[in-house]
């Protein structure tokens, strides 16, 4: 510093070099500070990683131990007893895998000089498996004792991590395939019910249209491949298609199985609710016909009596009647004279008017019994309006409408005749009768006798007694002589028509009565169905009336349409008889997907059987959902058809009669037990196509040129069932005949 | 004594100048220290991040990985995985795909090349998002040789892309693979009772 107080710029700078290398002494400090905590920071990211990697090793350990348990079990589903058994089986070979692994671990060391331990207790490691989110699986890995170690190689830092228990999410839907194969192992009564049901379609297309039910072993295999492959497609989402296309290359194209065929028909060949309703129709009918018949009844004795009157009531009364009218006469009690003195001339009108009053009865029951006979004959009509309206849509009731009106001698069409006839003789009778009412007036001059005028002399009589005694003189007089023209018109009447009435009262008698059967016909009836068909045939006689032989009557046309009913009857019966011999049918259509995958074509891989080709490479699902493929293999060993109905017994080719003479209907019907049995039990396989997650090794000992493969977990189950049967019964109104293709 | 003191003065400016300019240079070199260092660090902690990613990352996080059966079908089948980690195809594709020979350099015995391919773009897909966008990279996985009957084994899988000069970090991983996996002949070590490890190696370079 001089004396002006300045320092000179050298000590300045001496200062700055001072500070800065005070600077520079502390930012080496703080760089190599933050170099050790990074190289501490960076060793225990490597630590972690490496336990990670541990972990991360531990799970695909237990995951692969896990695939390859899963594998081997549901490979073999059928070798264990239950879901249990397989649960159990699986994790002991996924523990037994994973131990095997951890063996092979002890003591495992990270790559880099760091010191990653994995100890572990004595106790052996486990896992348990159990169902998760849509058939998944999940397992619970247990390692007891399990401890990642990690130091660094100085051991600066380290740390212990329990990795004991943890869980891990099997990408494999084991319990789903689980629960399809066994659901589909416990409904096979439904491929069964399929199979009767297609067997059933065919035979009925070919006995209504072509005549001729074949039955045939290819047929009968193809349909049954049909119907499991549908029962697998319900199941699964989808079929072995493959399979089921190679067995139907024996029949030809599958489009000429005729699917769609009326299901009604099929399902219930005589509708038993059609006949019921028809036979209701055909009864009303018959009531009609009944009333009809009491009502003419009724007549047909009045007829008789219109004439027939007994004037003896008649002459007692007016004897009667005087004495009355003199005793009060004589106690002068002219009021009740007058009274006594009307009933005696009501009593002589109503004589009067009796024989055209009883001919009035007469007429009016003989229009009522026709307006049964009319309602009778509407009623018929409407069945056979019935009949052609459940025609339309069941072909064997259309048959049976046809027999029935078809042709001029149809049933049907004789019994409208019929009905015109007996209106026609009703209308008849009528004529004749109502041509007698003017005979039965009574002439004025017989009525003028008695009561004449006198009842208006009484009245203008008064009080005058002695005028009321020559008045009753006079009717002493004249009420005998009344009566004796009165009994002489009675009796010319009775001479005049006598004969008509006569003949009326036969002719109702003859529309009323039942007549004889006018025809009869021999034939053997066999036993019905359901019945011992061992059971020998009998030789029976029908007899029947034909409305066509004799005059139309109202007891003909009962008689007729009682056999009619009684024809319906056993049709009603016989159809609950078929019915219970062929049990239900359910309804199934080949689906449209399944028939477009059968028409890919295919070779199988030489190296591979069929099996082994779709373990590595399953065919793609119908369905994506749920994403499963299915293997099959049956082979079926033979396809027997017994004959049960009573004809074909003895005549393979024609099926059995039953008669039903008054609808002029013949059913035929064929009856056979159908069984089909396989040569081992079926084997049934499906894979979880979603997800081809294991690696399997390919076997060494094979000529596969594979190692190794990706493959979806396969579910391999051998079925229990290896007989199918059903009763097949064919029923038509038209004569089939049968033939073994 | 005028004609001193302005010398004086000179001298003592220019030993002040000449003071500053060491005190500065001294602090700047300090300032640029170690630069490479930190990039060395970044890229080591991305590349560790990166294989753990490998290991616990599903292939469904960066698509679908679909390919075809092992075997040619006329009747369409195809595979797709979701849930598998990339390890896990890797270790798959090094047991499909194995490599024999006298000195384990023989054809590739390719039980699905198709899948050994598709696992590869896969994972080059899965590096160029996880590191990809910093760095130039190069993948290994690899079985070490194992030797059976006079014949060697071996898999090498690599996956790189266009890198730069300066190789930045190599870390690597170890994962045993387990018995149940290495059932095919080439890998079958039962009769020798050692162990397949898969070593994947990640190196981060300088783009």
């Amino acid at each position: 510093m001089n004396e002006r107080g300045y320092a000179a710029f050298t000590v300045v700078g001496v200062f700055l070099i001072i500070l800065t290398a005070a600077l520079i002494e502390h930012f080496s400090w703080d760089e190599h500070r933050v170099k050790m905590e990074s190289a501490d920071d960076m060793v225990e990211s490597l630590l972690l990683s490496e336990a990670g990697s541990v972990q991360s090793a531990l799970r695909q350990a237990a995951r692969y131990s896990v695939y390859d348990a899963l594998w081997k079990v549901s490979k073999n589903a059928s070798g264990y007893r239950g879901r249990e058994d397989r649960e159990l089986a699986i994790e002991r070979i996924a523990s037994k895998n994973l131990n095997e692994f951890l063996s092979s671990l002890d003591p495992w060391n990270g790559s880099f000089g760091l010191d990653v331990r994995l100890e572990m207790g004595q106790e052996s490691a486990s896992v348990d498996i159990s169902p998760w989110e849509n058939g998944y699986v999940v397992a619970l890995v247990s390692i007891p004792g399990c401890v990642i170690e990690a130091n660094a190689p100085d051991n600066s830092l380290g740390f212990r991590l329990t990795y004991e228990n943890f869980e891990i999410i099997i990408d494999s839907r084991y319990y789903l395939l689980e629960d399809l194969l066994e659901g589909f192992a416990g409904d096979l009564d439904s491929i069964e019910d399929k199979w009767k049901y297609a067997e059933y379609m065919a035979a009925y297309a070919e006995a209504l249209v072509g005549r001729q039910v074949t039955l045939s072993k290819f047929k009968s295999q193809a349909l049954f491949q049909l119907a499991w492959a549908s029962q697998e497609l319900s199941t699964f989402g989808s079929s072995d298609y493959l399979a089921t296309a190679l067995s139907l290359c024996e029949i030809g194209d599958v489009q000429q199985i005729p699917w769609g065929y009326s299901s009604v028909v099929v399902g219930n060949p005589l509708n038993t609710s059609h006949i019921g309703e028809v036979a209701k129709r055909v009864e009303d009918v018959l009531e009609e016909l009944e009333g009809a018949e009491r009502e003419l009844a009724e007549v047909q004795s009045a007829v008789e009596d219109i004439v027939d009157l007994d004037l003896g009531d008649l002459r007692v009364k007016v004897d009667g009647g005087l004495e009355d009218i003199l005793s009060f006469v004589e106690e002068s009690n002219v009021e009740r004279v007058r009274e006594r003195f009307g009933e005696l001339c009501e009593d002589f009108r109503l004589a009067y008017s009796t024989p055209l009053s009883r001919l009035e009865g007469v007429l009016s029951g003989l229009e009522g019994g026709k307006l049964h006979v009319q309602r009778a004959e509407e009623n018929f009509r409407q069945v056979l309006e019935l009949l052609e309206e459940i025609a339309s849509d069941d072909s064997l009731m259309a048959q049976l409408y046809n027999n029935f009106t078809s042709g001029d001698g149809a049933l049907a069409k004789q019994i409208l005749r019929a009905f015109s006839g007996v209106e026609r003789a009703l209308d008849d009778i009528k004529f004749e009768l109502c041509a007698c009412e003017p005979g039965l007036h009574v002439p004025s001059e017989i009525s003028s006798i008695f009561p004449g005028e006198l009842e208006k002399r009484l009245a203008s009589a008064e009080d005058n007694l002695s005028e009321i005694e020559r008045i009753l003189g006079d009717a002493r007089e004249r009420v005998h002589k009344a009566i004796e023209e009165f009994e002489n018109f009675i009796g010319d009447a009775e001479d005049n028509f006598r004969p008509t009435f006569s003949r009326v009262s036969s002719e109702l008698e003859t529309l009323l009565e039942r007549p004889e059967p006018n025809w009869f016909e021999t034939y053997v009836e066999y036993p019905d169905p359901g019945k011992d068909p061992n059971a020998d045939p009998v030789t029976k006689t029908v007899r029947g009336y034909l409305i066509e032989g004799g005059e139309p009557t109202i007891g003909g046309l009962k008689l007729v349409l009682e056999e009619v009913l009684t024809n319906l009857d056993r049709l009603e019966d016989l159809a609950e008889a078929f019915d219970s011999l062929q049990g239900d049918l359910t309804k199934w259509d080949i689906d449209g997907d399944l028939l477009d995958a059968m028409e890919q074509s295919f070779v199988l891989p030489s190296t591979f059987d069929r099996e082994q080709a779709y373990e590595l490479a399953p065919p793609e699902p119908i369905r994506s959902d749920p994403g499963i493929s299915v293997f099959h293999e049956f082979e079926v060993a033979d396809i027997r058809y017994e004959r049960e109905d009573p004809v074909g017994r003895f005549a393979p080719s024609l099926p059995t009669p039953i008669y039903l003479w008054f609808i002029g209907t013949t059913i035929y019907w064929a009856q056979w037990n159908v069984t089909l049995e396989l040569r081992d039990n079926p084997l049934e396989e499906i894979f979880d196509y979603e997800n081809p997650t294991l690696v399997r090794p390919m076997p060494e000992d094979g000529d596969s040129p594979l190692r190794a493969a990706h493959k979806p977990l396969a579910y391999r189950c051998e079925l229990p069932e290896k007989k199918f049967d059903f009763r097949l019964v064919v029923v038509s109104l038209s004569l089939f005949h049968v033939q073994h293709g | 004594m005028k004609e001193n003191g302005g010398v004086g003065q000179t001298l003592d400016l220019l030993l002040f100048a000449s003071m500053v300019a060491l005190g500065s240079s001294a602090l700047i070199s300090m300032s640029f220290h170690d630069s490479d260092w930190l990039s060395q660090r970044y890229a080591t902690s991305v590349a560790r991040r990166a294989l753990v990613s490998l290991q616990w990352g599903t292939v469904g996080e960066i698509g679908e990985f679909s390919f075809h059966p092992s075997i040619e079908t006329i009747w369409k089948s195809e595979f797709v995985l979701k849930r598998k980690t990339f390890v896990q195809l890797i270790a798959e594709d090094a047991i499909l795909n194995p490599r024999p020979g006298p000195r384990g350099n023989g054809p590739i015995l390719s039980s699905n090349p198709e899948f050994d391919g598709k696992v590869r773009d896969f994972l080059k897909r899965a590096l160029d998002e996880l590191v990809g966008g910093r760095f130039g990279y190069r993948f290994v996985a690899e079985i070490a040789p194992v030797e059976r009957s006079g014949e060697v084994t071996n898999f090498e899988l690599v996956v790189e892309s266009d890198r730069g000069p300066e190789k930045l970090c190599s870390e690597s991983v170890s994962w045993p693979l387990p018995p149940v996996l290495t059932g095919a002949r080439e890998w079958d070590l039962k009769a020798s009772r050692s162990r397949l490890v898969l070593v994947m190696t990640l190196e981060l370079w300088s783009k």
